[in-house]
């Protein structure tokens, strides 16, 4: 039996897969930042390298050390890497669509459910 | 009756005050990072600013020459100069690359300007953050003070 301004058992179970939700997108945003951080990253550095002469010196950081390095096999490395990040990035945003999908049926859902009976605050 | 209803009253302001000091707390966590991004994006900006100043004074300089190098721990070593027309500028991604020391300051420019763009972008929604907060906090003195005593929501930051 539930008292009165009190939450059933089901919506408030409802409610706490609502906040996991919501740690969800902020999870998958913060990959994303990071990604794109990467991406930026990689790109600039490409974009920095077709400025520079054919017979330039480049230099990869390995740790505490920088190698010399062929520009050209530098070039076709970030190449890579902006695709390997483009593609987690893709791979992200669909995730990130399909759990805030998730969340605002369920917040739906349960503002109706609620909406007859207690009015609870839901900061999303 | 009239007891039903000031009951009724008394629960939507506790509801809304629960409401607000979670509103202002999620306010102040968002100042408090905004206010580590704004430090560390201020000393990016003095690094780039000290780079640029020491290319332009290693210009002056001629190969032979002997200068004291910091290595940590308030600690320096001597060395010669052995080249005064190549700078290596990290440019991302984990690379390096040698420049003249006028396109390296130029590409220091650059890279210093986008950071003070930045800065200003980043001190602006600090302020944003800051006047919402203050807001929210106007109105939660607003409805403490109009509680017995001062009774009601924890206030606890």
């Amino acid at each position: 039996m539930v008292g009165r301004g009190e939450i059933p058992p089901i919506l408030q179970s409802q409610l706490a897969q609502l906040q996991q939700l919501k740690a969800q997108i902020e999870a998958v945003l913060r990959q994303k930042m990071q990604v794109e951080a990467l991406l930026k990253d990689s790109e600039n550095a490409l974009k920095e390298l077709e400025k520079l002469d054919d017979n330039s010196v480049v230099y990869q950081n390995v740790g505490e050390l920088m190698i010399k390095v062929e520009k050209e096999e530098v070039k076709g490395d970030l190449s890579e890497k902006r695709e390997t990040y483009n593609l987690r990035l893709k791979t992200l945003e669909r995730q990130e669509e399909r759990v805030q999908k998730k969340y605002q049926q369920l917040q739906q859902q349960l503002q109706e459910a609620l909406g007859a009976g207690t009015q609870p605050t839901m900061g999303a | 009756m009239e007891e039903g209803e000031s009951d009724g009253k008394r629960k939507d302001q506790q509801a809304e005050l629960q409401s607000l000091v979670l509103t202002l707390r999620q306010y102040q966590a968002q100042a408090e990072t905004t206010s580590q991004e704004l430090l560390a994006v201020q000393q990016a900006i003095g690094e780039h600013e000290k780079a640029i100043e020491t290319i332009k004074y290693l210009k002056e300089q001629k190969e032979g020459d002997e200068l004291i190098v910091p290595i940590g721990a308030n600690s320096l070593i001597y060395v010669t100069l052995s080249a005064t027309d190549k700078v290596i500028v990290m440019i991302g991604g984990g690379i390096s690359a040698e420049k003249d020391p006028d396109s390296s300051v130029q590409y220091l420019t650059s890279k210093k300007a986008e950071l003070e763009n930045s800065h200003r972008e980043l001190a602006g929604l600090m302020q944003k953050v800051e006047q919402e907060a203050q807001k929210v906090q106007a109105r939660l003195q607003a409805i403490t003070s109009t509680q017995d005593g001062g009774r009601g929501a924890s206030l606890d930051r």
